[in-house]
């Protein structure tokens, strides 16, 4: 595979990986709290 | 589920054993990159691996400096998206060096802890008073 190619692969299925994993957490949280706003929880 | 935090402080803030390492691979993983000596060597695509890499390590530190969950759980998630690249790329371009044909399997191993860890933040962030 052309080294170029491979590289923007690499770079735009990273991308795709991090949006499911976003989508994972985020499904999982409203299936724990159905309806609930999400906080700006930090500790600051 | 416990949190990935020690019992201990260091600058009277929590520390954080994983979320260390993964800072640390951050920076050096940016560093290789802008120097065009890893596996993206010289392109387009490592250096913005690298501005990447820098980001996610920034978002980790900002994370545990402002003990801000937002920022460790972002810089958590880019951490694994940037492992996730390189064991891309190394699948890709395997090479014919053994150091090079298995390497990915390092950087998995680092997506799976990375991975883990963030969706175990998000899911403690969820146990919060509840």
């Amino acid at each position: 595979m052309d080294p170029a190619l491979a590289q923007a692969v690499s770079l735009v299925a990273s991308g795709v990986f991090m949006v499911l994993a976003a989508v994972a957490a985020y499904i999982n949280s409203r299936a724990k709290h159905p309806g609930k706003v999400e906080e700006d929880d930090d500790d600051e | 589920m416990p949190r990935l935090d020690l019992p201990v402080q260091f600058l009277r803030r929590p520390v954080k054993p994983l979320a260390f390492a993964a800072m640390w691979t951050m920076f050096v993983i940016g560093y290789i990159n802008f120097r065009d000596i890893g596996l993206f060597k010289n392109s387009v695509s490592g250096d913005i691996l690298a501005a990447f890499s820098v980001a996610a390590g920034v978002a980790l530190l900002a994370g545990w400096w402002r003990r801000s969950q937002t920022m460790a759980e972002v810089g958590l998630l880019m951490a694994s998206g940037v492992w996730f690249a390189r064991m891309m790329l190394a699948l890709l371009l395997p090479g014919t060096n053994p150091s090079t044909q298995y390497g990915w399997l390092f950087s998995g191993a680092w997506v799976i802890a990375l991975l883990g860890a963030f969706l175990l933040e998000r899911d403690d962030r969820d146990n919060w008073g509840h």
